[in-house]
């Protein structure tokens, strides 16, 4: 007796014979009409030449307005080339700095549970959410001549107001965010296993980190860098207030701008501008590149 | 080695993982650790290899308490659920890793080095893949992987953590058994945690059902199956149909039915809980004795009959599985009514 096998046949649905409809041009879910994507793509197009294209053709035609010779004699101008020391030298020690703070603050909590995590966070954030002048403001609160540990800093000789030290102070409270919260979700993401197989297999603290967590974040500690110093040489608002503004002192290139502009020297203005610009379209060039890096190791390609 | 835990206790906030476990690990034993998720299992794995501290208790390695020695002193070979992978490095630097970092005075030279590895990818058979990246091999590869780095540094005790629940069943079956001779081979002390009760008896010596942070039982596969302890792991040790029923000197009744309870000889009218296998339940034409019960489905596919049935009186869903031979005595169709006896049966007081 073969009942079980009939019961289970009986069970089993029909196939619905097709029907013969028209065929209709299929489209998927998503895709819109032919009119809707050329007014949507010309609109994003229209308004990013207006606002992002226009300005940076500006900036370069303005500063070559008087030919290749005013441009770089305005850019050799000892102020000028002071500004850009300056710049470079700021940037050169908050940049590395941030880094290790960001590192440090990243890795905290990643990897790490403990009471006022969140808070910790939230500080992080806080450089975002502040107006950049008012950052700069705070220092002077805190270390100028009136301020709180004005008198302390008096009495052993320490300026930072109106000094290198004190747009280096503003700078790393403004780009600190950048690398730190480059790498908090990357190093969440990546959990704490890698490091526990590391220990479980006789690493000690320092080489787990140097050996699985760092190379495991390098690409976007890379990125972050990247950021950071950009805002790092273009910021304005905090180092205009720490700074003072004495020309070929405590000057850096945003700051000269400014200045040469408000003393209507265009050509000067633009051509520091320029290279400001320019370093902004490097920055960019390299944030696209290790996107696509990042893109590539992300989505479980080899990246090597 | 023989592993030792003494009155572990672990709680994490508020949420009690363990509570006063006890357990002992021979010399050259393949210990399960079995239970559902939530049972504290891993949470014990992870505090004998100095990943995590318990609360109370010691842990304790061929007699000596290690209870002070950190994750990297015990020295244990740990294989974590998803490999844990250096993601960055090739297969071969994951491997030669544990021996890359040790200090200066014990590190094996460079081609040292370089031949363990062969010899451990030769091991786990993939030569062939040294320079891979992780995530270019499959599952299984991986988990190769992660058993040849762990075996690197030589450890004397291996512990396993769910070791192939991330791979599909065939390449899940191929692995244990090889597993299983690679710790005779290798003479290890192995302790694995897994929630599939077929892998636990299939693959270990003595098996540890732990729930909700307490250990039910531990004995041999024959043992948990056989002749489980307690109500739990009767019901965790595969299918099993439970009844309501009430004993009373040495019988329990389930509906109509009456199965033996020797164990409660001198109970009066208590309120139990019976445990019938799928494979002790018979299907008798209804005019017979036995529990009423209609067929609701017949499962022909595997190596018997599942059917699905309902109890007439409590509308409670069985399932009893047949041998292939059966369908040809009784007529099973859903919808056919047939009265149901139990070859054995399984008595546990209630609560």
């Amino acid at each position: 007796m073969n009942a079980p096998v009939d019961a289970g046949m009986a069970l089993s649905p029909e196939i619905a014979p097709s029907t013969a409809a028209p065929p209709r041009p299929i489209r998927p879910a998503t895709t819109e009409s032919a009119l809707t994507r050329v007014l949507l793509i010309g609109v994003a197009l229209a308004f990013m030449g207006l606002m992002l294209v226009l300005p940076l053709v500006a900036v370069f035609t303005e500063a070559l307005a008087d030919g290749l010779g005013h441009y770089f004699s305005a850019i050799a101008d000892p102020d000028a080339l002071s500004a850009i020391r300056l710049t470079l030298t700021v940037a050169a020690i908050a940049v590395p700095l941030n880094l290790v703070f960001g590192l440090c603050a990243a890795w905290a909590i990643a990897k790490f549970e403990f009471r006022g995590k969140s808070v910790l966070i939230t500080l992080i954030d806080l450089p975002f959410s502040v107006s950049p002048v008012i950052s700069g403001l705070i220092y002077v609160l805190l270390y100028g001549a009136h301020g709180w540990f004005g008198p302390l800093l008096e009495a052993w000789h320490v300026k930072i107001i109106f000094t290198v030290a004190g747009l280096v102070v503003a700078t790393i409270f403004v780009t600190f965010p950048f690398i730190a919260r480059e790498l908090i979700p990357l190093m969440q993401e990546q959990g704490t296993e890698e490091e526990e197989a590391a220990v479980s297999l006789g690493a000690s603290g320092l080489q787990t980190f140097f050996r699985v967590t760092l190379p495991n974040v390098t690409w976007g500690l890379l990125y972050g860098v990247l950021l950071c110093n950009a805002r790092a040489m273009g910021e304005f608002g905090a180092v205009s207030v720490v700074s003072g503004h004495i020309r070929g002192v405590t000057n850096t290139m945003p700051l000269h701008v400014e200045i040469l502009y408000n003393e209507y020297d265009f050509v000067g203005a633009f051509a520091v501008a320029s290279l400001l610009a320019l370093l902004a379209l490097v920055t960019l060039i390299g944030k696209s590149l290790l996107e696509w890096r990042l893109g590539r190791r992300l989505s479980g390609g080899s990246g090597h | 080695m023989s592993l030792q835990a003494i009155g572990i206790t672990k709680t994490f906030n508020q949420f009690t993982a363990l509570k006063d476990v006890s357990l002992t690990v021979e010399k050259g034993e393949f210990m399960a650790l079995l239970g559902p998720s939530g049972s504290g299992k891993t949470t014990l794995l992870r505090i004998m290899a100095g990943l995590d501290t318990q609360d109370a208790g010691e842990v304790r390695f061929n007699d000596e308490d290690v209870t002070g020695h950190s994750l990297r002193d015990r020295k244990v070979g740990f294989v974590f659920q998803h490999y844990a992978l250096f993601r960055h490095m090739t297969v071969a630097e994951n491997v030669g890793f544990g021996l890359k970092v040790r200090p200066k005075a014990t590190k094996p030279a460079a081609s040292e080095i370089k031949r363990r590895v062969d010899e451990l990818l030769h091991l786990v058979q993939l030569e062939q893949l040294g320079a891979r990246f992780p995530s270019q091999l499959s599952g299984g590869q991986r988990q190769r992987v992660a058993l040849a780095r762990a075996l690197a540094i030589e450890p004397s005790v291996l512990l396993l953590d769910e070791p192939f629940g991330a791979l599909d069943a065939k390449v899940r079956k191929e692995l244990r058994r090889w597993l299983r001779r690679l710790h005779d081979e290798m003479q290890l002390t192995s302790v694995f945690v897994t929630h599939d009760q077929e892998e636990a008896l299939e693959l270990a010596d003595r098996v540890a059902v732990m729930s909700a942070g307490r250990i039910e039982q531990v004995g041999t596969p024959d043992d948990v199956y056989h002749r489980p302890e307690t109500a739990f792991v009767y019901e965790f040790m595969g299918n099993v149909n439970r009844f309501d029923c009430r004993i009373q000197e040495g019988h329990a009744r389930i509906g109509p039915l009456v199965v033996s309870a020797p164990e409660f000889s001198s109970a009066r009218d208590l309120p139990g809980l019976a445990y019938v296998r799928p494979h002790d339940i018979t299907l008798r034409a209804a005019d017979e004795p036995g529990l009423p019960a209609v067929i609701r489905h017949v499962f022909t596919a595997g190596p018997g009959i599942r059917v699905e049935l309902q109890r007439r009186d409590t509308k409670t869903q069985i399932e009893a599985n047949l041998p292939h031979d059966a369908s040809r005595q009784l007529l099973l169709t859903p919808g056919t009514e047939v009265s149901l006896t139990f070859s054995g049966a399984r008595v546990f007081a209630a609560g």
